[in-house]
């Protein structure tokens, strides 16, 4: 990579203090613009890889967020350097923009010395390294919502440190891990069963049983006649991995039994699949701490789920309760229908039911485990929840997503005293997809079943099999149309190879409808018998409609196609957009903005902007404040509406102000007067300034150049060296030249980074620039929207006619902001320039 | 006959992407795990024509799985992911016989072109005599494919199976299953 380099070794002025003030300040000034580049690299490349056309893993994630990190927070000393202590609240910035990404990021540091047990009511999302997520996300609600939500505590990660470091069972574990060479599955299976038992098998040290004991008398005492669960609360990285296995449970947990449950679950996560995670990821044992939840249960009459957003059509104004009798887990299994509440978001209105016919339900049995009973004639028919309960869901579920600021996926219970119960909250996965507005005409198509629900939108031709349980599975022939009563557990073996899914009970707030959104399987529910669709003959499922036809209907499928986004829903996606959050929109835009403090640095690349604009200030100004006439800098003179204020590294400041004015003609460096004749002999377009959106405040404000130094360009030269930062508009190019009579030291670099349009615009602009600096011989390393270029080794006039034309290339590039919507007016512009500049294909380069 | 996939990942995500881009960009059929441990089971059970697996894995990493297929004499074309860095490792991997290694992060335009050249050499492969003459050769696809070209426009020019033969040195019948095989590549 070319590197800034120091240019005082070309140049070689008189010894002068004055002078070497500015140069040392221009050393300071030189490594921050050498990381300011680094910073921007990785960003545009974050953003790059965002885009969908890359497959990247969570290493990528760490490692770039590592250097990003790195980056700035090098940036911000470099600026404390050169600017002082003012610029010390900068680190508070990055400090809580930093703890921003750490909640983001789905690894947990190690917590270190914690309390044993923490009450719910007690915990945030924020300690969700210590109680894990299941608790830390019903802590959220509890304490910060105060919603309501079954008492309990959480036993912490440290804990679970605190008992194996107690037994030295970490040491234990690694030996027994490093004396196994693994070359057989069975190998994993037997060192997690010795694990395990030795686990189960080392005694819970007295002060950890003591709590242990402590908080559930005073949970117990609070809630008289409740039983409770222990439950485990996966750590960090853990939960958030869907793969992660399910740990043990226990129901109605007996104060004697306890500890004895606890150290089970602790066991429980030594998987053989989990103990291959951790060789694979060079993880310690220490990672593998777990939290672990006692929480009441709930012996519901009424439980569900409710969806803040339709998951097949987000556009929905609409939000979805899904109720059964008794406990929740009949309606994810597929077991039972559920009555289904649309509510209209905005006025909490029921604008949609469906009640299902109620045959069974799952209880609470006496011993606290779960049964299966009929349900009472009187109440088959009956709506389990009232208007009023359905709407005060509804309410909670709003609440919830607005804290949230995203879509919920929420778990809960109604208990036979009509109290709501919040169980669990997360993000809701939705099928991004447009939905298909080609109109089909159906009319012809011979209807074999109708009425059925989307759980999974598209369309899909082929021949039905009927199944019903795992047994029959093998059996399934690839593209087949799979049809069930019910679902059961093991139809996501066969969903790789499946053309669609028909069911009768069920609906998109079952596992099934997550998985199958996931393979983005044709899924529709609420088919009366789908096990007597003909066979012999090929059918068309449309799951948009909810209809079946007999017969091929190609057509329809071709209409009815979704169109996914490849990548979008998936979880290491999801994971790089929410860390980009803290990371790279720019919210401190025009330095002449009131707003353009520190305070209002939301981003990486917020801190990284107001350093390089801060940085320039302080090298040209020396800090000084806007309408401050104590000028340290000469500027150009020339008839461009551009405003360049210069420092000369080799040149002392005029006394008389009248003769800091330098004429373009009279620059005094080679470089500089290069580029800036090619800038003039392109001819600046009439509208001095491109026309921006009205949004931003501060171009109200603005009187062009009188505006102040936020809108000046600043070049700090020599007699052979030119770095000069050239703001255009929401445009920022750097163009660094060295030119010397030893070719093999000189050089040209050039870099650009623009605001304003979005960004599949901005990379087009950046693909035009690039083309255009390729021609000329430039080898470039863009990133994203972030253009570095660069080309060195040339002799004195092949460096006059590259930095000529790469003024012109400038001025040409300028107004094509909001011009290249597509990626073909983007060519025709190379090319139009090209033809310009003289280097259209077959052409010599300038 | 279907052509089929085998997918190794031991970073699930990674493992996620992979499936998701080959069951929709392309027509061939994906078993995939996260444990590298299952492979010899796995392969001895059945053939696949391409295992796509990370360099470097717990249990059996890239090359372990290079070295099975080739003490097995098996047909399965590898294509290795690695980690950037790692290319050393992966220059070592082509004495194995390795087809394709891929750097982390690549585009998925790089992963599909590279699955297609595996299942057009595959589908040649097939159609020939045991090996002859696309035998594994896999740092030199490129030859290979000109070569197959080379041969294809010899029967084009000469409409003679015997004469084509001599002047390529390929068996008869390899010129005429080449044939059979198809359209113009």
């Amino acid at each position: 990579m070319v590197r800034f380099r120091d240019p005082r070794k070309s140049s070689r002025p008189k010894e002068d203090s004055a002078l070497d003030a500015v140069r040392s300040k221009f050393a300071a000034f030189l490594a921050l613009l050498e990381r300011h580049h680094q910073a921007m690299t990785i960003i545009s490349d974050m953003e790059e890889k965002s885009q969908g056309e890359y497959l990247f893993d969570l290493n990528y994630i760490r490692t770039s967020v590592a250097q990003i990190r790195n980056c700035v927070s090098r940036l911000v000393d470099i600026m404390i350097e050169l600017g002082g202590a003012r610029y010390q609240i900068l680190r508070d910035r990055f400090a809580e923009i930093g703890a921003r990404i750490d909640d983001s990021l789905p690894w947990c540091r190690s917590t270190g010395i914690d309390r044993f047990t923490l009450p719910l009511a007690e915990i945030g999302r924020e300690q969700a390294c210590s109680v894990g997520s299941k608790n830390a996300q019903m802590g959220e609600m509890k304490s910060k919502l105060n919603l309501p939500v079954p008492d309990g505590f959480a036993i912490t990660a440290w804990s679970c440190r605190h008992f194996r470091e107690v037994n030295d069972l970490n040491d234990r574990i690694s030996k027994r891990l490093a004396a196994v060479n693994f070359l057989e599955y069975d190998d994993l299976v037997r060192i997690s069963g010795e694990i395990q038992s030795m686990i189960n098998r080392a005694p819970i040290p007295d002060d950890l049983a003591e709590a242990i004991h402590t908080a559930y008398r005073e949970l117990a005492t609070n809630n008289p006649g409740a039983r409770f669960a222990l439950r485990s609360s996966a750590l960090g990285e853990d939960s958030w991995f869907s793969f992660a296995g399910q740990y043990a449970t226990f129901l109605n947990v007996q104060p004697e039994k306890l500890l004895e449950c606890y150290r089970e679950i602790l066991a429980s996560k030594f998987t053989p699949k989990a103990i291959y995670y951790l060789l694979s990821h060079s993880l310690v044992e220490d990672d593998l701490a777990m939290g672990v939840g006692l929480v009441e249960m709930i012996d519901a009459r009424a439980a569900g789920v409710l969806y803040t957003r339709n998951p097949v059509n987000p556009e929905s104004t609409q939000l979805q309760v899904h109720a059964v009798l008794g406990l929740g887990k009949s309606l994810v299994d597929g077991r039972c229908d559920p009555d289904v509440f649309h509510i209209d978001r905005a006025n909490m209105e029921i604008v949609g039911r469906t009640t299902a016919l109620k045959d069974i339900r799952l209880v609470m049995s006496p011993d606290g485990g779960t049964v299966e009973e009929s349900v009472p004639d009187e109440e088959r028919t009956v709506p389990c929840l009232t208007d009023d309960q359905a709407r005060r869901l509804a309410e909670l579920g709003v609440e919830i997503e607005t804290h949230y600021n995203k879509p919920q996926d929420i778990e809960w219970a109604i208990d036979h005293d009509g109290r709501i119960f919040l169980l669990q909250t997360r993000p809701l996965k939705i099928v991004s997809t447009e939905t298909p507005s080609e109109p089909i005409d159906v009319s012809g198509f011979e209807v074999l079943r109708s009425g059925g629900v989307t759980v999974c939108p598209g369309a899909a031709v082929g021949y039905v099999y009927p199944v019903s349980s795992v047994d029959d599975l093998p059996g399934v022939p690839d593209k087949a149309i799979l049809v069930t009563r019910q679902p059961f557990p093991g139809l996501v073996t066969v969903m790789g190879r499946i053309a669609a899914i028909v069911t009768e009970v069920g609906g998109p707030a079952t596992h099934l409808g997550t998985i199958a959104r996931e393979y983005r399987i044709p899924t529709i529910a609420g088919i009366d018998e789908p096990q007597t669709l003909p066979r012999k003959t090929p059918v068309t499922v449309d799951a948009i409609e909810g209809a079946v036809y007999a017969g091929a209907h190609p057509e329809l499928v071709e209409a009815r196609q979704p169109d996914y986004d490849l990548f979008a829903d998936m979880d290491i996606f999801r994971l790089l957009e929410d860390l980009l959050v803290h990371v790279a929109p720019l919210h401190l835009v025009q330095p002449a903005d009131p707003g353009f403090v520190p305070e209002n640095c939301r981003t990486m690349h917020d801190i990284t902007r107001y350093v390089h604009q801060k940085a320039i200030e302080e090298m040209f100004y020396g800090g000084i404040r806007v309408g401050d006439s104590t000028q340290v800098f000469h500027r150009l003179k020339t008839e461009v509406p551009l405003t360049v204020d210069m420092i000369y590294l080799d040149r002392e400041l005029p006394k008389s102000p009248s003769r800091r004015e330098v004429k373009d003609s009279e620059i005094g460096s080679k470089p500089m007067e290069q580029f800036w004749s090619g800038l003039m002999s392109e001819g600046w377009p009439h509208k001095s300034r491109p026309k921006y959106q009205a949004s931003f405040p501060s171009v109200l404000g603005h009187k062009g150049r009188e505006s102040g130094y936020s809108e000046n360009s600043f070049a700090v030269i020599s007699r052979e060296y030119m770095v000069l930062s050239l703001r255009m508009g929401y445009h920022f190019s750097t163009v660094e030249a060295l030119s010397t009579s030893d070719s093999n030291k000189n050089y040209i670099r050039f870099q650009h980074k623009q605001g304003g349009a979005s960004l599949p615009r901005r990379i087009r602009r950046v693909k035009v620039i690039s083309e255009l600096l390729s021609r000329l011989g430039f080898v470039h390393q863009s990133k994203g929207d972030f253009l570095s270029a660069s080309i060195g080794h040339l002799d004195g006039n092949r460096m006059a006619e590259i930095l000529h034309a790469v003024g012109r290339l400038t001025v040409m590039t300028k107004q094509l902001d909001m011009a290249l919507s597509t990626d073909q007016i983007a060519d025709w512009y190379t090319e139009e320039f090209a033809k310009r500049l003289g280097l259209a294909a077959g052409e010599n380069p300038a | 006959m279907n052509q089929s996939i085998l997918a190794v990942d031991d970073e699930p995500h990674m493992l996620m992407l992979l499936e998701r881009i080959i069951r929709e960009r392309t027509p061939f059929e994906l078993v995939t795990t996260t444990n590298s441990l299952e492979l010899p089971n796995l392969l001895e059970s059945r053939t696949f024509d391409l295992i796509i697996c990370d360099l470097k894995m717990p249990g059996m990493d890239g090359l372990d799985i290079l070295r099975w297929i080739d003490e097995h004499n098996r047909h399965e074309a590898v294509i290795l992911i690695t980690a950037f860095g790692s290319v050393e490792d992966a220059s070592e991997a082509r004495r194995y016989g390795l087809y394709e290694y891929l750097t982390k992060p690549f585009k998925k335009e790089q992963l599909l072109g590279a699955i297609q050249a595996v299942m057009t050499w595959q589908a040649a492969r097939h159609h020939t005599e045991a090996g002859e003459p696309f035998d594994r050769d896999a740092f030199e696809s490129a030859p290979l494919h000109f070569r197959e070209a080379w041969i294809r426009r010899q029967v084009r020019l000469y409409d003679d199976h015997t004469r084509v033969a001599e002047t390529t040195g390929v068996p008869v019948r390899t010129v005429e299953a080449l044939l059979e095989s198809g359209s113009e590549p």
